[in-house]
């Protein structure tokens, strides 16, 4: 076990470093001088002159490279053009907002796709499964962004029963001041009992995070119901009918954790998806979140904010894939000898 | 070998006229088949004669890999073929399991065998200190030690999960085990003693056996009576000895022809 | 290792499996058919575009602002937008773009990652093993992030997106195609097929392409109704199609400020993208179900 964990970690740790690579190569690729964005508009030659040693660009790409990666390292991520702050200060807060509304959709994707395609396995070929499936189908294809406006519009601006946008009343701010610890709005109301709060963003995230799981739902679903029905075809599921189970009991007890595995995957490639969906999302609900920064930034053309963003992504989606991984071993007892 | 089928008693297993079919194509046909308590039955061919669907059949698992099952097979009076689940739960474990070509594969690999085995009891009424007593008893009847439960079914060999498999309708204590080439995929020294395990539990429990091989040699040691089977039908049926030794029809001659014999120059 | 010959390998009647959809009753069917024609309606409309939308010009920079904003009527089927233009026609015209978009992305990724892909999985060695890590690499991005990164970076533009999209999308086909080639450039399987005496050539072209075929069809058209969400998602966020082409994502755009009160300027083009995405998920579905290998039915 300890070996694959070390193979797993270098392999992730590899791919980081390919990830950091690109995501330089994409902002070498700007057209325009980054030491005029460093000095300013109103600069002199010296001063673009030293703007240009201090980015390092008189370097071999090589070292302008290497100083990327430290820089990196060392949390100099580099500063947002359009907020004037370091992209690392904005990222803390941004990011932990998206993973509120991602981790809000992945938790109804799983608390609805996995017994909706259960339900299928269980009816297979039957005009139940059949409705499942395409509704999987449909709700999968459905382009995030028109989901979100269909939404508002219905329930926010029309029916008024969900608020149009943003994270919580910001009128609270004032009356019930939030502790910050996570920097997750729902998770630091909670833990501070900041119930006002708590309330307040949980009846804002509703809306846009059940357009976010959207997609979620959709695939989640297909794979519970293909992975699940796959393994009660196999040999040990005969045996288990053979010795008195149910079919149902074949399916929930037998069949469902072996087929954690592929649903697991399923679940990384999501959050991932996910993540950056939600940035549509986001921009329409007004959600503080990367998506809202990434928007922001893609107008202004700032591009240490944007490989902030890229970075941030790429680096979560490398880290749940580990986690999934991981968690695999523990699931399913095979893994380990792998 | 036990004594011939006397029938003293109803037969445990009661197949009239079974049609397996696969879409339009009839996959296996049993017209009569009946098994008795004590005696081991088996159903000889070549891959594609239908027995392990009419075993699967008689199991009242023929559905499972799709196909469509007709026909009478009564069980402790429950006709599998379209019974409910509840009345499946009289058969399933009770009166008849399985033992199947790949034990690994059966076993569910997620689940240690222990696990499998209190869950297996559990299921039909059986639990705590009887349900450890069951399990230890079949265990040593099968000659596994204890320490096996806590193992995953990757982590043993072969034979030890077909060990494994038998224990469990031993601790389930069935009236009939329906072995799918239960030897095939072991080492041929495994074989013979899983094989012996088999006739000897027989004898002593009086369990009865369905069993389904391609190796008339190895059928020659346990079965009791014949069903020689070719492209679905049944070719021929008969005892034993009648069918190993005055064979009526030219496909068990041609099957009888084919068995390799040690030393022999023909 | 027993040999098996290639023949056995494949049998005959499975290598074209994907043709068999044609004939004969199969389970997925159904889906695989309604996607199917959704598809060919659609392109059909796209490819006679300009001869059977009531107004042609709308699409190609026309403007009637005196007509703007009208709701849904006998002229106007899908009402018109903000200057006037009908709709309809903007969204039958923006299923060439979208067509267009996913033809060259997927030709395009089909190219270069299978080519990358046979490569990597004939030479072996360290050359496989770079060019897995650096597809890892490209796989680490979300689709969608990659490609915005890039639309930033780069004039947006319809061929910047195509490009970004298929930054994106190459990996996958590289993967595939590696892992067929190592399977045959595998020693016992090659030595089997010398032994055998069927040339190399002919076990790939007559056995192996047929066969890997199957998924490589299935797994282009899932991708087609990813890369329809993906383009629309750019568009929308003002990195794909520019104006005056229309586009679905752009169109979306452009109407979702006037959501509220008039619906139809961002509610036709979004339905079209989910019509398109649906239609090739069915198709792509009810392959994925016709061909699964059914539970082998033994005796």
């Amino acid at each position: 076990m300890g070996r694959y964990l070390v193979r797993r970690l270098a392999q992730a740790a590899l791919v980081v470093v390919g990830v950091v690579v690109l995501t330089f190569v994409i902002v070498r690729l700007l057209p325009g001088d980054p030491a005029a964005a460093y000095a300013g508009p109103r600069a002199s030659p010296e001063d673009l002159a030293r703007a240009r040693e201090v980015l390092g660009l008189d370097k071999p790409v090589i070292v302008q490279l290497g100083m990327y990666m430290s820089g990196l390292v060392r949390g100099e991520w580099g500063t947002s053009l359009h907020t004037r702050l370091p992209v690392t200060h904005d990222l803390a807060i941004a990011f932990p907002a998206s993973l509120e509304l991602v981790g809000t959709a992945l938790l109804f994707a799983v608390a609805i796709g996995i017994p909706m395609g259960l339900l299928a396995a269980r009816f297979f070929g039957t005009p139940v499964d059949g409705g499942i499936r395409l509704g999987s189908m449909f709700v999968a294809a459905f382009p995030v962004f028109l989901l979100a406006l269909i939404l508002q519009n219905l329930f926010a601006t029309k029916l008024g029963w969900f608020p149009v946008a943003g994270e919580y009343d910001s009128k609270l701010d004032a009356t019930s001041p939030l502790h910050l610890y996570t920097n997750i709005t729902i998770v630091d109301a909670f833990i501070t009992g900041n119930w006002p709060i708590f309330l307040s963003t949980a009846h804002h995230l509703i809306l846009p995070a059940l357009v976010v799981a959207a997609y979620p739902i959709g695939v989640v679903t297909q794979m519970t119901r293909a992975a699940v029905s796959e393994e009660s075809s196999l040999d040990h599921a005969r045996l288990e009918r053979a010795l008195g189970f149910t079919p149902g009991q074949v399916l929930r007890r037998f069949s469902f954790r072996p087929s954690l595995n592929p649903i697991l995957t399923l679940l990384a490639l999501v959050f991932a998806y996910s993540l950056v969906n939600a940035f549509l999302v986001e921009a329409i609900f007004n959600w503080p979140g990367l998506g809202k920064y990434a928007v922001e930034s893609i107008r202004s053309l700032d591009t240490a904010a944007v490989a902030g963003v890229t970075l941030i992504v790429a680096l979560a989606y490398v880290l749940a894939n580990l986690v999934v991984d991981i968690a695999q071993t523990f699931i399913d007892p095979r893994v380990r000898l792998s | 070998m036990t004594a011939q089928a006397a029938p003293t008693a109803r037969p445990l297993i009661s197949v009239r006229d079974m049609r397996v079919t696969y879409g339009d194509r009839l996959v296996s046909h049993l017209p009569e088949l009946d098994v008795y308590e004590g005696e081991c039955v088996a159903l000889v061919g070549e891959s594609g004669s239908g027995k392990t669907s009419a075993l699967l059949a008689i199991l009242g698992l023929g559905d499972f890999s799709g196909a469509h099952v007709a026909g009478s097979v009564l069980i402790n009076g429950v006709n599998v073929v379209d019974a409910t689940q509840a009345q499946l739960r009289r058969v399933h474990g009770t009166a008849i399991t399985l033992v199947s070509q790949s034990p690994q594969a059966a076993l569910n690999p997620t689940m240690r065998l222990g696990r499998l085995a209190k869950l297996a009891l559990k299921q039909h009424g059986v639990r705590g200190r009887e349900a450890n007593a069951r399990i230890g008893d079949a265990l040593s009847r099968v000659v596994l030690p204890n320490e096996i439960l806590k193992r995953y079914p990757h982590e043993v060999s072969g034979g030890q999960a077909q060990r494994f498999c038998i224990a469990l309708a031993v601790a389930l204590q069935v009236q009939c085990i329906a072995a799918d080439e239960p030897t095939s995929a072991l080492d041929v020294t495994v074989q013979a003693e899983i094989l012996r395990l088999l006739d000897e539990l027989r004898r002593e429990r009086n369990m009865a056996m369905v069993l389904v091989s391609h190796d008339l040699a190895l059928v020659s040691t346990l079965a009791d009576r014949i069903v020689v089977m070719k492209d679905g039908e049944v070719v021929e049926i008969g005892s034993r000895d009648e069918v190993l030794h005055s064979p009526k029809a030219d496909y068990t001659r041609e099957l009888l022809a084919a068995v390799p014999v040690l030393g022999a120059t023909s | 290792m027993t040999i098996i010959p290639p023949e056995e390998l494949v049998p005959n009647d499975e290598r074209f499996a994907f043709l068999t959809l044609a004939r004969g009753r199969l389970r997925g069917q159904k889906l695989f058919a309604a996607g199917a024609i959704v598809l060919l309606i659609i392109i059909v409309m796209a490819l006679l575009a300009p001869w059977i939308t009531p107004y042609p010009q709308d699409a190609q920079g026309g403007v009637d602002p005196v007509n703007s904003l009208l709701a849904p009527n006998g002229q106007h089927w899908f009402g018109t937008d903000q200057v006037g233009r009908d709709v309809y026609t903007r969204v039958v015209f923006g299923a060439r773009t979208s067509l267009f978009i996913v033809f060259s992305v997927l030709s395009l990724s089909v190219l270069i990652g299978v080519t990358l892909g046979v490569i990597a999985g004939y030479a072996g060695g360290w050359i496989r093993d770079v060019v897995m890590r650096v597809t890892d690499v490209f796989l680490a991005f979300p689709a969608l992030l990659l490609s915005l990164a890039l639309c930033i970076v780069l004039q947006p533009d319809l061929k910047t997106a195509i490009l970004a999209i298929t930054v994106t999308w190459w990996p996958w086909y590289t993967r595939l195609a590696a892992g067929v080639a190592a399977s045959i450039s595998g020693r016992a399987y090659m030595d089997a097929v010398r032994a055998l005496g069927i040339s190399p050539a002919r076990a790939v072209f007559r056995h192996v392409l047929p066969n890997s075929l199957t998924p490589v069809i299935v797994q282009l058209s899932l991708d087609a109704g990813g890369i329809i969400l993906t383009a629309a998602a750019l568009s929308f966020l003002g990195l794909g199609a520019q104006e005056p082409t229309a586009e679905w994502g752009l169109m979306v755009a452009q109407g979702q400020d006037l959501f509220t009160t008039a619906y139809w300027v961002a509610l036709f083009p979004g339905l079209a993208i989910l019509v398109a995405a649906f239609a090739f998920n069915m198709l792509g579905e009810g392959m994925r179900t016709a061909l699964d290998p059914r539970r082998g039915f033994t005796s």
